[in-house]
């Protein structure tokens, strides 16, 4: 089995997010980056499956500036046998298409049985970049796959897909296909010490990417959500602040 | 069939033959468009849905229904399909669906087949003479993003639940129900069938208040004082984002959200939730929505009514001991 795990890295959203005067987010020194969260369960998926399909390799790849090989190297830790680095330096988020287009120009050549994404990028939460990859190389796919069952023999995977509500479809999918995986399907593992030492050392192999700007992807910039849709912001002390919540749900009847 | 033009198509969704509440949402995009109800067409998919089909044009609106097998449950591929033949059929330049998992794949698909842009979880658009701008959320809703297109340019596009009102007519005269059938589905991917949620025990939709916690509470063990909280109010419960679920601090019969429940108690006190739009569409409907985050960024302030910016762990405590006293006041 041959499995293409795609690896975003994103800035943590729990990092002061700041915007410079060009509209564009500022890459200071305050920025962490990490592994898309739903692209970790992805590789835990494709770890399970190794676990279970001995033979079974995995290549991790991520388009992005230089700075992505960490997360690639953090890729590798946790278990991923390669990695390919598709170099892209972009100071936007790069439509959708263009990333899928990328990943699929990559994955055409690999002969790839089975390929993970996450269902959702945490920066630009497009959702879309799994199933445009599947339709580019023209497989079938199942998107917010909460569980999966693999049967390489018949050359299959019966997933369950969350729905809107809690409720489940559970679908068949015929390999090769991309799978978009939802949080939740597993727990993640950290890096191993012995596979961290060996990512270390591991090349990585760069792919320098040519897309093409141009119409149909429109323009796209940046900005802080309105002011004006904020609440009312309490002030004063711990002390205060509390003392004023209390009165307000005492004052509703809520106590 | 005769020819029928029109400038947009909206695809509703429907599941076993029933028609989702998001359709009318996309009334509200088409409106906010620009786009005058005889140009729009509603697209419906089922296994046998042309009842729905000709309710709907009742109400003045002309609608594509598409009759298959492969459509009694969510079948992306299929969907796709059948839009980028009904595209072809009327000459319609943008296609707007829901943005839910399994029409926002659908969507993906299309933009491949049709090579149009394609523009996902739209909060509001605008078309002026010369462009279509979209916003939508990135980073939880920390930062926004603008997308421009030219006003010639097709494109497909998804629309965040919620965001665009569902009241409101739109009609124009009376409408038409044109329906046809299609054959069984595409290769590879095979609906097989729905199951429900689980049982849970955990009665959210009844409780007046609604202590919720996210990932901002650090700790399975910090869970303590979010059901401290809890107790404070009569009838409470305790809620969660996602996150909490998928880390196994509880169970996912306490998750609100897209996914989870949706619920309006009298009070969501949100405690270290960042306000992401999945979860947001599952609690804004709640009567007082109070947030805790120590990030001043957080989005959650703009759905919030009442917003404190501090560390949960060191405010509840007191919060929980100042409700105390102002009860016993009186
Ligand atoms: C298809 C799909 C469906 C989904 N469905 C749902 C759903 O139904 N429900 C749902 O909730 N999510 C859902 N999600 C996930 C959603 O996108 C978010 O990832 C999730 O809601 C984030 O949870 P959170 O706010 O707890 O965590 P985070 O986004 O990590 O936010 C944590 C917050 O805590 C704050 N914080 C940290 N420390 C403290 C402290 N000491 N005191 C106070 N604040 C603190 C931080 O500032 C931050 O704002 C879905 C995602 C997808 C792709
Ligand atoms: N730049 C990228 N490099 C590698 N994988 C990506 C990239 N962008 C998106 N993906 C994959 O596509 C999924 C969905 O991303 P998005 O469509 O941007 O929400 C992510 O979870 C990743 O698995």
């Amino acid at each position: 089995m041959k499995i293409l795990v795609c690896v975003k890295e994103v800035i943590d959203p729990g990092s002061p997010l700041s915007l410079g005067s060009d509209g564009l987010i500022e890459h200071t020194g305050k920025l962490t980056y990490r592994m898309n969260r739903y692209d970790e369960f992805a590789l835990e998926e494709a770890v399970l499956i190794r676990e279970k399909i001995p033979g079974t390799v995995i290549t991790a790849v991520s388009v992005g500036p230089a700075r992505v090989k960490e997360t690639l190297r953090k890729a590798l830790g946790k278990g991923a046998d390669h990695a390919c680095h598709i170099v892209h330096e972009s100071s936007l988020f790069l439509p959708p298409r263009q990333t899928a287009s990328l990943i699929a120009g990559f994955a055409k050549a690999g002969g790839h049985d089975l390929i993970l994404a996450g269902v959702m990028a945490e920066d630009d939460l497009y959702c879309q970049v799994g199933p445009l990859v599947a339709a580019m190389l023209g497989i079938p796919f199942a998107v917010s796959v909460v569980s999966e069952e693999l049967d390489a023999e018949k050359g299959r995977v019966c997933a369950e897909c969350e729905i809107e509500g809690g409720l489940k479809e559970s679908v068949m999918v015929t390999l090769p296909c991309v799978l978009a995986v939802q949080s939740g399907i597993n727990r993640p593992r950290y890096p191993s010490l012995s596979n961290t030492l060996r990512a270390k050392a591991q090349e990585i192999p760069e792919i320098i990417a040519h897309v093409q700007a141009g119409p149909g992807y429109g323009t796209s910039s940046l900005s802080y959500p309105p002011e004006a849709a904020k609440g009312m912001m309490l002030t004063g002390s711990r002390d205060d602040m509390a003392c004023e919540l209390a009165a307000m749900v005492h004052e509703k009847g809520l106590l | 069939m005769e020819q029928v033009y029109k400038e947009i198509l909206l695809a509703g969704e429907t599941l076993e033959n029933r028609v989702g509440p998001c359709t009318r949402e996309l009334y509200g995009f088409a409106r906010a468009l620009g786009s005058a109800p005889g140009r729009a067409a509603l697209v419906l998919a089922g296994q046998a849905i042309r009842e729905q089909a000709e309710k709907a044009a009742a109400e003045g609106v002309d609608v594509f229904a598409v009759e298959g097998e492969g459509f009694l449950y969510y079948n992306p591929p299929l969907l796709a399909r059948e839009l980028s033949r009904i595209v072809k059929q009327t000459g319609a330049g943008c296609v707007c669906l829901p943005h839910t998992m399994h029409s926002c794949a659908a969507a993906a698909q299309i933009s491949v087949a049709l090579g149009w842009p394609l523009i996902t979880a739209v909060e509001t658009v605008e078309a002026s003479e010369a462009t279509v701008r979209f916003s939508r959320s990135a980073y939880n809703g920390k930062i926004v993003e603008h997308i421009a297109l030219g006003r010639e340019e097709n494109f497909v596009c998804t629309i965040q639940g919620g965001s665009f009102s569902d009241d409101g007519g739109y009609a124009s005269g009376n409408g038409r129900a044109y329906c046809r059938s299609c054959d069984g589905g595409t290769s590879g991917f095979s609906p097989q069938g729905i199951s429900g949620a689980e049982e849970s025990g955990v009665s959210l939709s009844e409780a007046d208040v609604i202590v919720a916690a996210g990932r901002g509470i650090g700790a399975e063990e910090n869970l303590g004082i979010i059901y401290e909280t809890a107790r404070v109010f009569p009838n409470s419960a305790v809620g969660a984002s996602r996150v909490v679920c998928d880390n196994g601090w509880l169970p996912y019969g306490h998750q609100v959200g897209m996914t989870g429940k949706t619920v309006s108690p009298r009070l969501y006190l949100a405690c270290g939730i960042s306000g992401s739009q999945q979860h947001v569409v599952g609690m804004k409907n709640s009567q007082f929505i109070v947030a805790v985050n120590s990030d001043p960024q957080a989005a959650i302030f703009s759905v919030a009514h009442v917003c404190v910016v501090d560390d949960l762990t060191l405010f509840l405590p007191v919060f929980v001991a100042k409700c105390r006293e102002a009860r016993e006041a009186g």
